[in-house]
């Protein structure tokens, strides 16, 4: 988040300046999904209008007539045959037309609004002296130049604000292990979303309204998310189950508007994480292949947009993942491939975009360089792999040296060294792979010490002390080996103590004193073969309760 | 300019995103064309003397390309001979965003435009009557006409009504058209009496009209086959209509229009195309697409004739690489600057700055390519068809009602940039290149 104000500072600053340098007629288009950083551009506006004695005439027109009431009261109404000649000092205007951001309904009023405007290009020119932002939408702007093509042609700057994460998977890929949130979050975050579909439903029984339905659709897949969380998986299904047969209400409704079919498309994929955590892994690939198929036919309908090709990537990513699991290993390369190539399409045609979109186009590549990486090494072809991890880990160091240092991009970084590292330690490249572990953990620390000590980065840093500790057994290093075997055994203790045992934390267990145990007793004097034996047949009792 | 050393703001307003009529073009201006012989204003002032009494001319070239400036000097030029030139901005009457555009529309604007003109040039009085007035009773009409009261810039008199505020007189001025042949005779006539005006006025017989702005007809999605059908019905079914006895005309038209209709020449009497400084060498040379360097002189004596100090903030090599890349489309080469200099304003950036990958270059150049990432596969497809063929558009399109939309939203964009060596070629935007995904739409000759 620190970064992405940083972005919205970078744009700031420019639009500031352009304002301060323009003279006469400007034009802003304005990209926004109408989140937080739209409000701080337009109070930045606002206070920087106020410092030039003017103030902005901010206009949200909820029809076409008020829309071009209000133009034609406060632009064109100026007194007649009176000197026009150019100013600084020029009250903006700022034209919201974000509203219902995939509605059909708005997209005429942006239509009619912006072809009204566009007539009016040459009296604009001519009477209004000052700076106009029109706000939009992401997904409508390739129907900027339809319906505005002479206003688009004398545009002065596109400010695409920072946005919202383009939904895909998210998932991190060190290992397949994830811990959930601290409990008592989570069944804070359940119940006030049980409140909410509560609400929306007795809402719902008044006034059978498209735009409530579409909230408790909402509602109920992020309940299904918080289920599947703490491995609730029949409440997941369940609450998952109900979005769905909204979301294809919706959908008969709304006539497969982009809306609609992205909703379904996202709660396909859902359902199909429930099965895919469940091990149901054809059920999770049947929904995964509906998701799919709804995103290719939107990608199409939206002419390739950014956010619909985003979406497209992240939907064969998930599947190149299941076709993995279920050992499909060509399907698993073609989707993977397939999702490298729009990602690598999309970095190239996004150099231009704001920062945090840069940022996170190199990340997408990143993954999707990995996951290649990750299918080449299940087929044994280990070079090609260390080749594309190393191309991924080249695209996060850049994020590193162009936005400077953040959790995420640490993490990233981490990740893609640990995987270098285990590629290398396969091919019994020892020191160079225990130069990159080492790397990875002074990452890890970094994450722990400065940003996040939750339990899923102590996980990280204890599996990463796990797996040098192995590395430096192979060595023959067996002081080092021990010493970071007990590193990674004591966080996993940290961990144990602070959250619960859990399945997870004791299979780790398990792993790390078999671990343990493998390095010669007499190289580890501060544990004995029997004390570690005995640790382990605790450990294995606990595993054994928990799995029964 | 004075003493102290130049800013990087009057830089960025020495290059403004549009050019503004009536402003005195010659202090700015530089011959495109590669022979200084050669010069598009002579040659239709030429034909202008040459054709005495009555012609009609179509004027074409891209969004950009510098038409309102070589308008600009056109009248400048007609001025200081002495012939009663009038110019009138189309868009003030019609909207241009609307496909339906009928001839007898357009006809009636031409007469508007023309009477409003007048009265800008001799005062309010000159005229007895408008045509407002005139068809209003002609049309005997209930219908009662809204102002909009619209001044020009650096004038006491302005347009008063324009068609796209009066719909409901427009549908009865396309009806009465529709009906009756009397509709012409009395645009003719009235027609006559404003070139009777004029001639009173100044003594003079002949006079031209520019009719600015028609290049900027255009579509939404959906519309461009009612567009192309009305492009037809204006200029291209009754040519005849578009001529008014002992008066010039010359008519601003869509850049796209001779690729969709190539015959539409024939109906006029000459066609003049204003093309993009050929910054590069054409397809049948032996350097083709290679920069020209005599022609990225030129336009790079238009940025010193804008702005004389242009080289505190950056090498020639920096410019020429700018002008390169804009495919020698003013338009875009000034966005480029004012890209430019507020980055390395911005980045703190040493002036003067001497890389073409300096990091201001190349955020300038990420800027102006933003809003590429809009164009669908099919405009990916004939930009990939253009890149690789060139040549003559018309031939290529199969299916007009498909093919149609992204013609025209190349054109609408300069994406696709027209120039001449004897025969016209065309050529996607410099910038595009290595830029834009191509390569995966360019496999096929189909488009």
């Amino acid at each position: 988040m620190e970064k992405q104000n940083a972005d919205f500072e970078t744009i700031w600053y420019e639009l500031k300046q352009q304002l301060s340098w323009h003279q006469g007629f400007a034009i802003y288009f304005v990209v926004s999904q109408g989140n937080k950083y739209a409000g701080e551009l337009k109070e930045r506006l606002s206070d920087y209008a106020r410092s030039q004695v003017l103030s902005v005439t901010w206009m949200q027109p909820e029809t076409v007539e008020q829309g071009i009431g209000i133009f034609e009261q406060s632009l064109f109404q100026l007194s007649p045959f009176e000197d026009t000649t150019p100013s600084d000092k020029v009250n903006p205007v700022w034209l919201t037309l974000t509203t219902n951001p995939v509605d059909e309904t708005a997209d005429l009023l942006r239509n009619q609004l912006l072809s009204y405007l566009n007539k009016r290009r040459s009296r604009l020119e001519n009477r209004y002296q000052g700076a106009l932002f029109i706000e939009l939408p992401p997904n409508y702007m390739p129907h900027v130049v339809e319906y505005a093509p002479d206003l688009w042609s004398i545009r002065s700057k596109v400010v695409i604000l920072p946005g919202q994460q383009i939904k895909g998977s998210d998932k991190d890929e060190l290992t397949t292990m994830s811990l959930p949130e601290p409990g008592e979050d989570i069944d804070d975050k359940i119940s006030s979303t049980k409140q909410a579909i509560s609400q929306l439903k007795q809402k719902l029984s008044k006034k059978n309204d498209g735009f409530i339905k579409r909230l408790l659709a909402t509602e109920l897949c992020e309940l299904g998310r918080l289920y599947l969380e703490i491995n609730h998986f029949r409440a997941a299904l369940d609450a998952s189950s109900q979005a769905l047969s909204h979301f294809v209400e919706l959908d008969q409704i709304q006539k497969q508007s982009p809306q609609s079919q992205r909703d379904l498309s996202i709660i396909y994929s859902s359902i199909g994480d429930i099965h895919e955590t469940q091990n149901a892994l054809d059920d999770a690939l049947s929904h995964y292949l509906k998701s799919l198929e709804i995103s290719r036919h939107l990608c199409d309908r939206l002419n390739h947009s950014l956010q619909s090709r985003g979406d497209l990537a992240s939907n064969l990513e998930v599947l190149s993942n299941i076709y993995l699991r279920l050992n499909d290993i060509d399907n698993a390369l073609k989707t993977a491939q397939e999702s490298l190539n729009i990602r690598k399409s999309l970095t190239h045609s996004q150099v231009w975009l704001s920062q945090s979109n840069t940022l996170e186009t190199n990340k997408d590549l990143s993954v999707a360089l990995e996951r290649i990486g990750d299918i080449q090494l299940a087929m044994g072809k280990v070079d090609l792999a260390l080749q594309n991890f190393k191309e991924s880990s080249a695209l996060v160091e850049q994020n590193l040296l162009r936005f400077g240092e953040s959790q995420d991009v640490l993490r990233d970084l981490a990740i893609s060294f640990g995987k270098i590292a285990d590629v290398l330690s396969g091919k019994d490249e020892l020191d160079k792979a225990a130069a990159q572990y080492q790397e990875c953990l002074r990452l890890q620390q970094q994450i722990v010490t400065h940003y996040d000590s939750s339990p899923m980065a102590i996980h990280d840093l204890s599996v990463s002390n796990y797996k040098l500790g192995e590395l430096y057994n192979k060595q023959g290093k067996y002081s080092d080996a021990t010493s970071s075997l007990l590193q990674s055994l004591s966080l996993n203790r940290r961990l144990r103590d602070s959250a619960g045992n859990n399945l997870r934390t004791l299979n780790d267990a398990k792993v790390i004193l078999n671990g343990l145990l493998s390095v010669p007793e007499n190289d580890r004097p501060e544990f004995t073969n029997e004390q570690l034996q005995q640790d382990l047949s605790q450990v294995e009792t606990q595993l054994l309760r928990f799995k029964s | 300019m004075n003493n102290h050393s130049p800013t990087p703001k009057q830089f960025y307003r020495a290059f403004p995103a549009s050019a503004s009529v009536g402003v005195d073009e010659d202090k700015y201006y530089v011959n495109r064309f590669e022979q200084d012989a050669e010069d598009i204003v002579q040659e239709i002032t030429q034909q202008i003397e040459w054709d005495q009494d009555t012609a009609c001319y179509l004027f074409t070239g891209l969004r950009g390309a510098g038409k309102t400036t070589e308008l600009n000097r056109l009248k400048n030029e007609l001025d200081q001979q002495g012939t009663p030139v009038f110019y009138m901005d189309a868009s003030d009457y019609l909207n241009l965003n609307d496909p339906e555009l009928d001839q007898s529309v357009l006809i009636f604007t031409v007469l508007a435009g023309l009477g409003d003109a007048i009265k800008r040039e001799y005062g309010e009085d000159l005229l007895q009557e408008s045509v407002w007035e005139r068809f209003k009773t002609l049309l005997n009409t209930e219908v009662s006409l809204s102002k909009v009261k619209l001044p020009l810039p650096g004038t006491k008199a302005g347009v008063e009504f324009s068609l796209s505020d009066n719909a409901a007189f427009k549908s009865e001025l396309i009806k009465f058209a529709r009906q009756s042949n009397d509709y012409y005779q009395q645009a003719t006539a009235f027609m006559a009496y404003l070139k009777q005006v004029v001639k009173d006025k100044t003594g003079q017989e002949q006079l031209v009209l520019i009719v600015d702005s028609l290049e900027r007809l255009s579509a939404p999605q959906g519309s461009e086959e009612t567009l192309f059908n009305s492009l037809k019905d204006v200029f291209f079914n009754n040519p005849a209509r578009m001529y008014f006895p002992e008066c010039i005309l010359l008519y601003t038209v869509p850049p796209y229009m001779h690729a969709l209709l190539p015959d539409v020449s024939a109906h006029y009497t000459r066609t003049f195309s204003l093309n993009n400084f050929k910054v590069m060498f054409g397809p049948h040379t032996d350097k083709p697409g290679k920069p020209n360097a005599q022609v990225l002189q030129k336009v790079q004596d238009v940025v010193t004739k804008r702005f004389k100090e242009w080289e505190c903030f950056m090498s020639p090599d920096v410019l020429q690489h700018f002008a390169y890349l804009s495919g020698g489309n003013m338009r875009r080469l000034f966005s480029l600057l004012r890209h430019f200099i507020s980055k390395a304003n911005l980045l703190k950036t040493a002036f003067p700055v001497t890389a073409q990958d300096d990091n201001a270059v190349k955020q300038a150049i990420n800027e102006e390519i933003n809003p590429l990432l809009w164009l669908n596969a099919k405009d990916r497809k004939w930009l990939a068809w253009c890149d690789l063929h060139g040549g003559d558009l018309a031939q290529k399109i199969n299916e007009l009602q498909e093919d149609l939309p992204s013609i025209i939203r190349l054109f609408d964009n300069s994406l696709i940039l027209n120039y001449k060596n004897g025969q016209p070629w065309y050529q996607i935007l410099p910038l595009l290149k290595g830029n834009i995904e191509l390569t995966d739409y360019a496999q096929s000759d189909d488009v």
